[in-house]
């Protein structure tokens, strides 16, 4: 589009060209120093106030345009000399001034429109814990980490991904702490992409994770700016995109995706207790519909007597085998959930009734389900909810199925040989560069005190080994009690 | 390309491959088709063996979703009987399975009843099929019944959902040691220790709404005793029994009522805890076995007129005399049977092996001329609350 022209005409002219059919952006026309002028924005994208008090009431005040800007209550402002870029500007929501007969654009930094303010997150509730959560506003997200490390060591590295979209996205880090090989590949990975547009963290997700294929997911999300603080304190990054309030953090491991933010602000005795039982659950949740299928149909024996025959006796009349009743139940308890999720929340309340008739008593009267099934399937259900990752929990959700049918065809030695293939997977996986069960193989001692339990925050004084290569020091020996 | 792609893909043909392999654990059956036997009956009518197998009927137990079901011809009972008939336990096997519309399964099966006849001619080849599928467990529990094991496993039993349960809970609750399979297999291919088992008859029922005797119920009698020939040599109860018992530490809490002073006073204790040390002596071919218990009793009646709890010298006395002369007509009586289910041939082999190995040919004559020595020690462990017996003629001990 090239330079701004000294006549405002011709400016204007390309730029309604340019922004022909966008009944969004505005051309304000005024007089400053009897000269024509035009301010430009897109309206909803800029502060309504600021533009009509502090900068169209002063501008009408004809006056010295230099002296004027320097009075418009801007919280910056920038002068350009290109068309092309006042367009992207505008697009970002700045107002332009341009002027008859100066060459110069004047970028007046009045970002607003309507946003969601800070609000408590949706996703992860905590009992004792900060309320605050992220918003779909990028900077003000970047400011909730910037509160809570308040330091110049902070990095926000500042990239625009999109084609169309010139979606701001932040990788934050805290040099020093962070490894500079994983930051590096991180930086290196977030400039390749080209794509059309970043709508929400898990475009750039896909598409800079090491195994797009797997089903364990390599980042962790949070909502919750204390929890990407605690996270960046032991030497991960984190990917803020504009326009969601989802934070990405890497590189992850399995462990780090056990635990809740919550664990570290409870007192730690009761988190271990919490800890051992998630991974209880965790297990629970991909392995009880397999091994009750596997029991049930292949290794009977093993069951008491007595546990089999009221089995047998709830199983008399279903028509199905075990394992078409599992994926019956298993299925619909899945869909129940979706259904659960998409609906609005009036509806909602029909497809919970509807579930706990389906999956409950009417379904075991009909003769179709037994009552251990259902049983089983509520067992494995509210396991599952125990995951305080989400991501994490929907890969527990998805391997019970393999699992399932492996039990259903072969026993026992299908399962083992399922769980085979799922820890030779995981423990192929990697987070940049970073092994996904770190910790356990390959195997560091002193990262144990944060693996299966948490220990006493006077005996966390190291940083985990994986990520910051040695052992490096967090908190000082002194401070311990005793 | 990944790192990882190709083991994966090999990895997959791998665990395909392998399971081709376990062919022979493809053994996926469904409840459904299945017929959990619970309890299996062997008797003998002449040289043909007749097995009957129980198992209950899923369908009448009252499970949830079992409303609509069952209307067999079995009536209100929730276990089910099915018999066959051949010169082999297998072959009998087999027929029950050939007429039946489900599977066996013996993996839950913790009952074998023998019956008399079948325990006459022996157990060695009931034995020797019971061990060779690996479905049959070898902690099912052996026991022996008076006549016919047919009839005995049939017994009605309100109180539990079917026989089988009934008698594995009898033998459960009053024996310290039931014998399950591995312990037959063991006292069999030991030297100088022969099998036994409890044995169970049926009693007539006495209850409140029918006093005539036409009822009957499953009865914890005594002990069979085979000989070392693995055939069944008698039966022991009563106070043979008791006194067998004691000597094999066989039951849980034996209790003894005890004389007291040629009267019709009785002390009744009850022992909690027993240890027996086995001792012999072999000089030439007399044979002397010392049986030395240890035992510790509570009291738990006592009509007689002496407190026990200040002196109990006098109890402990009269206790050990009781038990001495149990236990002596207890093993008197598997001498004249000419079975030795203590094992004193297994203690002399292990306490002189030289004359073991002298004697062994002839132990089947040595046996019954064995010298029995037995001593008893006795504690109190609880004379009870009363420190005077509810009777006004207290006397002293003399």
């Amino acid at each position: 589009m090239g330079p701004i022209h000294p006549e405002l005409a011709r400016n204007v002219a390309s730029l309604k060209q340019a922004f022909s059919d966008c009944s969004d952006v505005v051309f304000r026309f005024l007089r400053v120093h009897n000269r024509p002028a035009m301010v430009l924005f897109i309206d909803g994208l800029v502060d309504a106030t600021q533009i009509s008090e502090g900068v169209l009431q002063s501008l009408l005040d004809e006056r010295n345009v230099d002296a004027l800007i320097s009075e418009v209550s801007t919280s910056s402002l920038d002068k350009t000399a290109d068309l092309a870029e006042v367009q992207n500007l505008v697009l970002t929501g700045s107002a332009v001034l341009l002027c008859e007969g100066l060459s110069t654009g004047y970028v007046l930094n009045i970002r607003g429109g309507e946003r969601r303010g800070v609000e408590e997150p949706a996703t992860e509730s905590v009992i004792r814990g900060p309320r605050e959560g992220f918003t779909e506003n990028l900077r003000t997200n970047t400011a909730l980490i910037r509160f809570r490390i308040r330091s110049s060591q902070l990095k926000m590295v500042s990239f625009l991904i999109g084609r169309r979209t010139k979606t701001p996205v932040v990788l934050t880090y805290l040099e020093g702490l962070a490894r500079p090989e994983i930051i590096e590949e991180a930086k290196r990975r977030l400039a390749a992409i080209d794509i059309d547009g970043v709508l929400e963290t898990s475009y750039l997700e896909e598409i800079i994770e090491d195994h797009p294929s797997s089903p364990f997911p390599q980042f962790q999300y949070t909502e919750r700016p204390d929890t990407a603080a605690g996270q960046l304190l032991e030497g991960r990054f984190a990917i803020l995109v504009d326009g969601t309030p989802f934070a990405l953090i890497a590189p992850a491991t399995f462990w780090q995706l056990m635990q809740a933010s919550e664990d570290y602000y409870e007192r730690y005795v009761f988190t271990n207790f919490l800890r051992m039982l998630r991974f209880a659950l965790m297990l629970l949740a991909l392995f009880l519909p397999s091994f009750y299928i596997a029991t049930i149909t292949f290794h009977p024996e093993m069951l008491p007597t007595s546990l089999l025959l009221s089995i047998a006796a709830a199983r008399e009349a279903i028509p199905f085998p075990v394992l078409v009743e599992a994926l019956i139940m298993e299925i619909s308890f899945e869909a129940l959930r979706e259904a659960g999720v998409r609906l609005p929340k009036t509806v909602g309340q029909a497809v919970s009734i509807l579930g706990a008739l389906v999956i409950g008593q009417a379904a075991v009267q009909a003769g179709i389900v037994s009552a251990p099934m259902v049983i089983v399937v509520a067992m494995t259900g509210i396991a599952s909810f125990t995951m305080p990752r989400f991501n994490l929990a929907i890969s527990i959700r998805l391997l019970r199925f393999p699992l399932m049918l492996l039990a259903g065809t072969l026993g026992l030695v299908g399962i083992v040989a399922g769980v085979y293939v799922i820890i030779h997977h995981a423990s192929r996986l990697q987070s940049f560069g970073v092994p996904y069960l770190s910790g356990i193989a390959p195997f560091h001692s002193r990262d144990l005190k944060d693996i299966f339990i948490r220990a006493p925050r006077g005996r966390m004084k190291t940083r985990p080994v994986s990520l910051t290569g040695e052992t490096s020091q967090r908190m000082n020996s002194e401070t311990e009690n005793g | 390309m990944r790192p990882h792609a190709l083991p994966m893909k090999r990895m997959g043909i791998l665990v395909v491959l392998l399971s081709l392999l376990l062919g022979g654990c493809w053994d996926r059956l469904e409840i459904n088709d299945m017929a959990i036997v619970t309890g299996t009956a062997i008797d003998k009518q002449e040289d043909k063996y007749m097995v009957t197998v129980q198992f209950p009927l899923p369908s009448q137990m009252g499970g949830a979703g079992s409303q609509g079901g069952g209307g067999g011809t079995s009536g209100s009972k929730s276990w089910h009987q099915r018999v066959g008939v051949a010169t082999s336990l297998q072959e009998a096997n087999a027929q029950v399975q050939n007429r039946l519309s489900r599977r066996l399964n013996f993996s839950h099966r913790r009952i074998i009843l023998i019956g008399e006849q079948a325990a006459k001619a022996g157990i060695d080849p009931i034995l020797d099929t019971l061990g060779r599928v690996p479905q049959k467990r070898l902690s099912s529990l052996l026991v022996i019944t008076e006549g016919s094991a047919q009839k005995t496993l049939g017994t009605q039993t309100p109180v539990e959902q079917y026989p089988a349960e009934a008698v594995r809970e009898l033998i459960q609750l009053s024996l310290r040691q039931p014998t399950p399979i591995k312990t037959v297999y063991q006292a069999m291919l030991t030297d100088g220790v022969d099998p036994s088992a409890p044995y169970i008859a049926l009693v007539p029922l006495h209850s409140a709404d029918s006093p005539e005797e036409t009822a009957q119920t499953l009865s914890l009698e005594g002990i069979a005793l085979f000989n070392s020939r693995n055939k069944l040599a008698g039966f022991v109860k009563d106070e043979e029994a008791k006194g067998l018992g004691l000597a094999m530490d066989m039951y849980r809490h034996p209790s003894l009522t005890i004389k007291v002073e040629d009267g019709e006073a009785t002390v009744n204790v009850v022992i909690t805890n027993q240890q027996i040390s086995k001792k012999t002596r072999v000089t030439g071919r007399d044979v002397t076995a010392v049986l030395d218990f240890r035992l510790i009793c509570i009291v738990s009646e006592n009509t007689s007129p002496y407190p026990f709890v200040k002196d109990q010298d006098l109890l402990k006395k009269l206790v050990s005399q009781e038990v001495e002369r149990l236990v002596k007509k207890g093993v008197k009586q598997a001498q004249a049977l000419g079975a030795d289910p203590i094992g004193i041939g297994e203690s002399i082999s292990r306490d002189d092996p030289a004359a073991w190995k002298r004697i062994k040919g002839d132990w089947e004559r040595i046996y019954p001329r064995t010298k029995l020595i037995v001593r008893a020690q006795v504690e109190i462990e609880n004379a009870g609350i009363f420190a005077k017996p509810i009777n006004p003629q207290e006397k002293e001990q003399k």
